[in-house]
């Protein structure tokens, strides 16, 4: 039977994207179709980029401020990662109160990140609803960090060094009760994600990543997790935290979707625990002359392994500066990931793996 | 048949990733001036950070760890952009069109 | 063509031409309970054909420039853009990166600026209203039927 209809149809090609509703940003798939099912996909980059290595390159101090600008989803993940490895160039020891700091800042926008995948994966699934309660849950955080930051998208705290600005005791108490009532709310809306029909019958089995495939392609984060690749960052940064990855086996878009709904847990985990044994101290050392040497720095991001490689020569300019993004290794699994699926399971797949084309382009 | 500044390298990342779980993380390219080009390896293996490095001409055609590795070869493509370097079977256009000149070369002035 | 004119209520068109996210996570901001802008009778559609307003995020990456404009031009007459964003209105700060063109103006006209790295949702409302109020000027809607 499948024989015969192998020999009846025929391949068609169907753009998706860069423009589509179901993309928040420039990404096009060529896909390869025999009839409904696609057998192949091709990915083209290049929407999105802007050039950010080179310009990084032009002023170390200028550069923390542009490359916050390399992604609004995990801004500060970069920053913190670029002020890392200038820190570690000028040998200069955080205080402790600032790594702190760093670490509520980075799991709220950890917890921002992956509620805005999961609504994007609910609104691809069509289920709208429950997209506007994840949103409106993403708003009281992006409320949070505002209220700490003065901004809500890149919230320049970073400084080389340790941070700019101060947690003040009524904003911790602000920030454990946040926590308390977003784990109420958001326990009702996993129950949504694990159990309800809808959801589990568009991604259960859907865009299959065997570990195998995963190895070969070498994805991270959230994406490899799912797939039985038990690896996480924060397991060697969170030294003194109660702290352990999520892992699923079953590597496809439900897989994805839950180690998602389960490190928002226990990122509100991370946040509280954090927020209550803050310690005291100074904001940040200060730092002398220009950088030299170099050094590479990797961080947790939302999206999985962030690597910063630096080179300095001594002079106002750095001489080389390579990001290695999650998504940069994560999207490029699309293609293993589509073969054999339904053209209308494309949406939802390509949201499964959170992609993220600003990160992936730079 | 000088050989490619970069083929023992190549093989020892594929001799370490067959032996035991190791993960390539990234390929750093830099442009090191006056025809000369540096790579770094830079692999994940029980999450500790190893460095393999080559040097070499900048105009020399690189092998590919692509045929081994499939995830580098997006790596190696962005190198051929950015960089202006040259891999075996491996085509550049993953950022830049053609016809653009790689904006991370030294001796370039850029845009 | 008319009938949907008549209406009242413009469609909104979104395009990410090269920016960081930021501002195009505030425009989904926009979509979601706590701001939601459907109130002003406006809605987001995915399709330029059906479109009246299109917003723009983005420097505009030398590979959108071309599919910008083809957005643009797919777009019934009358049509404004709105430049949500300091890299969409103006380039900065990827202003001398090598591969944008600095901003929408430089490949389509525009007609609202809204001003912000990231824009803040507030700003962002200020700006789509001022689109909606000047399209309903160009298309002689008045904007007490369009709260209907």
């Amino acid at each position: 039977m499948i024989k015969e209809r192998d020999e009846m149809s025929r391949t068609t090609i169907i753009p998706f994207g860069p423009q589509h509703p179901a993309f928040l940003e420039p990404l096009n798939l060529s896909l390869k179709l025999s009839e409904e099912t696609v057998i192949g996909a091709e990915i083209n980059y290049g929407y999105n980029h802007r050039g950010l290595e080179k310009a990084l390159t032009s002023d170390f101090r200028r550069s923390i401020y542009m490359c916050e600008r390399v992604c609004g989803i995990c801004s500060f993940f970069h920053s913190t990662a670029y002020c890392q490895s200038l820190e570690s160039l000028f040998q200069v020891q955080v205080p402790e109160r600032a790594r702190y700091i760093r670490t509520i800042m980075m799991e709220s926008q950890r917890l921002t990140s992956h509620l805005l995948a999961l609504g994007h994966t609910a609104e691809a699934i069509g289920f709208e609803s429950l997209f506007m309660q994840l949103f409106r849950e993403r708003e009281s955080i992006m409320r949070m960090v505002n209220d700490i930051s003065g901004n809500r998208v890149h919230y320049s705290m970073n400084a080389i060094g340790g941070v700019r600005r101060d947690i003040s005791a009524q904003q911790r108490s602000d920030i454990v009760s946040r926590m308390d009532g977003l784990e109420v709310r958001f326990e009702e809306l996993a129950k949504i994600f694990e159990k309800d029909p809808t959801i589990r019958a568009r991604t259960v089995g859907k865009g299959v990543l065997t570990p195998e495939i995963a190895r070969s392609y070498g994805v991270v984060g959230p994406v490899a997790r799912a797939s039985g690749i038990a690896q996480d960052l924060r397991e060697t940064y969170c030294q003194g935290l109660s702290f352990r990855p999520v892992v699923r086996e079953e590597g496809d878009a439900y897989a994805r979707s839950m180690v998602r709904v389960e490190e928002i847990l226990r990122s509100i985990d991370l946040i509280r625990q954090t927020a209550s044994e803050l310690p005291g101290g100074a904001l940040n050392i200060p730092f002398r002359g220009r950088p030299t040497g170099e050094t590479f720095t990797r961080l947790e991001a939302p999206r999985g392994e962030l690597l910063y490689y630096v080179r300095a020569k001594g002079t106002t300019d750095l001489e080389r500066i390579k990001i290695k993004t999650p998504a940069f290794v994560n999207v490029a699994a699309l293609s293993a990931m589509v073969p054999g699926c339904e053209m209308a399971d494309i949406p939802v797949i390509t949201v499964s793996v959170d992609p993220c084309i600003c990160c992936t382009e730079r | 048949m000088s050989g490619r500044s970069n083929t023992e390298t190549v093989a020892r990342v594929a001799a370490m990733m067959r032996e035991k779980e190791t993960r390539l993380v990234t390929i750093v390219a830099a442009d090191e001036g006056g025809g000369e080009m540096e790579l770094i390896y830079v692999l994940d293996r029980d999450g500790e950070l190893i460095t393999l490095r080559a040097r070499g001409r900048r105009d020399e055609e690189l092998e590919s760890l692509s045929p081994a590795y499939k995830g580098a070869e997006n790596m190696e493509r962005e190198i051929i952009d950015l960089v202006g370097l040259s891999f075996h079977g491996v085509r550049g256009g993953l950022f830049l069109g053609p016809g653009d000149d790689p904006p991370l070369r030294k001796d370039d002035k850029g845009a | 063509m008319n009938g949907r004119r008549e209406a009242r209520s413009p469609w909104i068109l979104h395009f990410d031409t090269g920016s960081c996210n930021g501002c195009d996570i505030e425009i989904w901001a926009l979509l979601t309970p706590k701001y939601d802008v459907e109130r002003f009778g406006m809605m987001n559609k995915g399709n330029p054909k059906h479109a009246d307003i299109l917003l723009v995020t983005g420097p505009v990456t030398k590979k959108c420039a071309s599919r910008l404009k083809n957005l643009y031009e797919q777009m019934p007459d009358p049509k404004l853009v709105v430049a949500c964003g300091d890299c969409a209105s103006t380039g900065a700060p990827f202003v001398g990166c090598y591969n944008t063109c600095g901003g929408v103006d430089s490949v389509i006209p525009v007609d609202v600026y809204v001003p912000g790295c990231a824009c803040r949702p507030e700003v962002l409302i200020d700006g789509v209203v001022m689109a909606v109020d000047k399209w309903r000027e160009i298309t002689g809607a008045s904007s007490e039927g369009a709260r209907s």
